[in-house]
């Protein structure tokens, strides 16, 4: 849990929602959007969901749990089986030798991807699940939410599941969106030329 | 040579990667060409070179030791320290790494901005008052990467909330010299009085 120990990677959104009050309806689209299992004898291999921040498990999101102080704190669960492609080709390659010794003869294309599909199944029952928590806490009065990950791909997962749950919009806090914000002139944020290289003709094209 | 590597051969000449001759039709000028058009494409996508601007003038500012800005009364200082990417576009360079306490500081690194590099990534110290701060930025996202909190409660429960709070304001205190630096970015001042002042920083290093 990166919120309560050691150093920490943040990524820095301002909320943008249409709800007066967005606190009030979090718990409820948390709950939505919560946690299930993965089942091995599935057909997925991967499991995404919201948890509450002190229980992975929880997913009541009682206001307590979910509350503290003018702070909600959450986290997205991400649950995962993966097969490595080596062991799944060693497998096969194992098969194909056994049905070749029994039956006298190669296996046909649809028998090999049957395999293939049956030994994948075997091999996702006997694999450990990797789980993985990325951490958010949102201050519900100023509106600015930190998703405390490091992962460019876990960060924008995490912006992606948060908006279609709770129906609202991430505006990321980089250079260009808090210049939009300071409402500052679009010809004003041309590159310097004069630091940069860049000629100060190609510094306005590139910039219209 | 085997009918597979053969077709390797062929398909190679297909695609303009060999000429008739086997030998790779790229040359150096034009992967260095290649990789200074992916350095542009860096540079602008997301206006990152605000970002790079943004880290440069936090160098220039933070020599000086005087206060970057103040925030809630209070003076915020800082220092760049550790480990210091800077990126360029323009020139042979378009990447170079410094590692050391005060490698920010040095006459390469000037000497290397006033050659066009400009910083990408930095490790920053700050302190407001009391409270100290540690955080790597990086010019595209200004994400908060590595980050030490200073440690002031006891109690488990209260750990949490504290540092909820001091991620916060880690978070405006960013927002807060970025705020200012874009402001003034925006400002006459910025090309009449910033620029040439960081530009005779910078050949401090010539």
């Amino acid at each position: 849990m990166p919120i309560a120990t050691g150093s920490v990677t943040l990524t820095r959104y301002r909320v943008e929602t249409d709800a007066k009050d967005p606190g009030k309806l979090l718990g409820v689209q948390l709950r939505a959007h919560k946690f299930e299992p993965l089942d091995r004898a599935g057909p997925e291999e991967r499991a995404l969901g919201f948890v509450e921040l002190e229980d992975r498990d929880g997913v009541a999101f009682s206001p307590g749990a979910l509350h503290q102080g003018e702070h909600a704190v959450f986290s997205l669960r991400v649950d995962e089986i993966k097969v490595p492609a080596a062991a799944l080709k060693a497998e096969l390659e194992r098969w194909l030798a056994t049905f070749e010794r029994e039956n006298k003869r190669a296996a046909s294309r649809k028998e090999k991807a049957d395999a293939k599909a049956e030994l994948r199944h075997t091999l996702k029952s006997r694999l450990p699940i990797q789980t993985r928590a990325f951490d958010v806490s949102w201050h519900l009065s100023s509106g600015l939410l930190l998703v405390w990950a490091a992962s460019r791909k876990a960060i924008d997962e995490v912006q992606a599941t948060l908006e279609k749950a709770c129906k609202l919009r991430l505006v990321p806090l980089a250079p260009a969106t808090v210049a939009d914000a300071l409402e500052l002139a679009e010809k004003s944020l041309a590159p310097t030329p004069e630091l940069s290289g860049l000629g100060r003709e190609e510094a306005a094209n590139d910039e219209a | 040579m085997t009918k597979r590597e053969s077709a390797r051969e062929e398909a190679k000449f297909a695609r303009g990667d060999v000429g008739v001759d086997g030998l790779a039709t790229l040359e150096a000028a034009e992967e260095a060409e290649v990789q200074r058009g992916k350095a542009r494409e860096q540079f602008l996508r997301g206006k990152a070179y605000l970002g790079r601007e943004f880290l440069t003038w936090l160098l220039w500012r933070s020599e000086s030791t005087e206060p970057i800005v103040d925030v809630g009364g209070q003076p915020l200082t800082l220092v760049l320290a550790d480990r210091l990417v800077l990126r360029g576009i323009a020139g042979d360079v378009v990447e170079t790494t410094m590692r050391g306490t005060t490698a920010p500081y040095s006459p390469l690194v000037k000497r290397a901005l006033s050659l066009g590099l400009l910083v990408h990534q930095a490790r920053l110290k700050l302190a407001l008052g009391e409270r100290q701060f540690e955080v790597t930025l990086d010019a595209e996202h200004v994400q908060l990467r590595s980050a030490k909190l200073p440690q002031l409660a006891e109690e488990k429960d209260d750990v949490l909330a504290e540092r909820l709070e001091l991620a916060d304001e880690l978070g405006a205190l960013v927002q807060a010299m970025l705020e200012a630096f874009l402001v003034l970015r925006a400002s006459r001042k910025w090309r009449k009085d910033a620029v040439p002042a960081l530009k005779a920083w910078m050949s401090e290093g010539n």
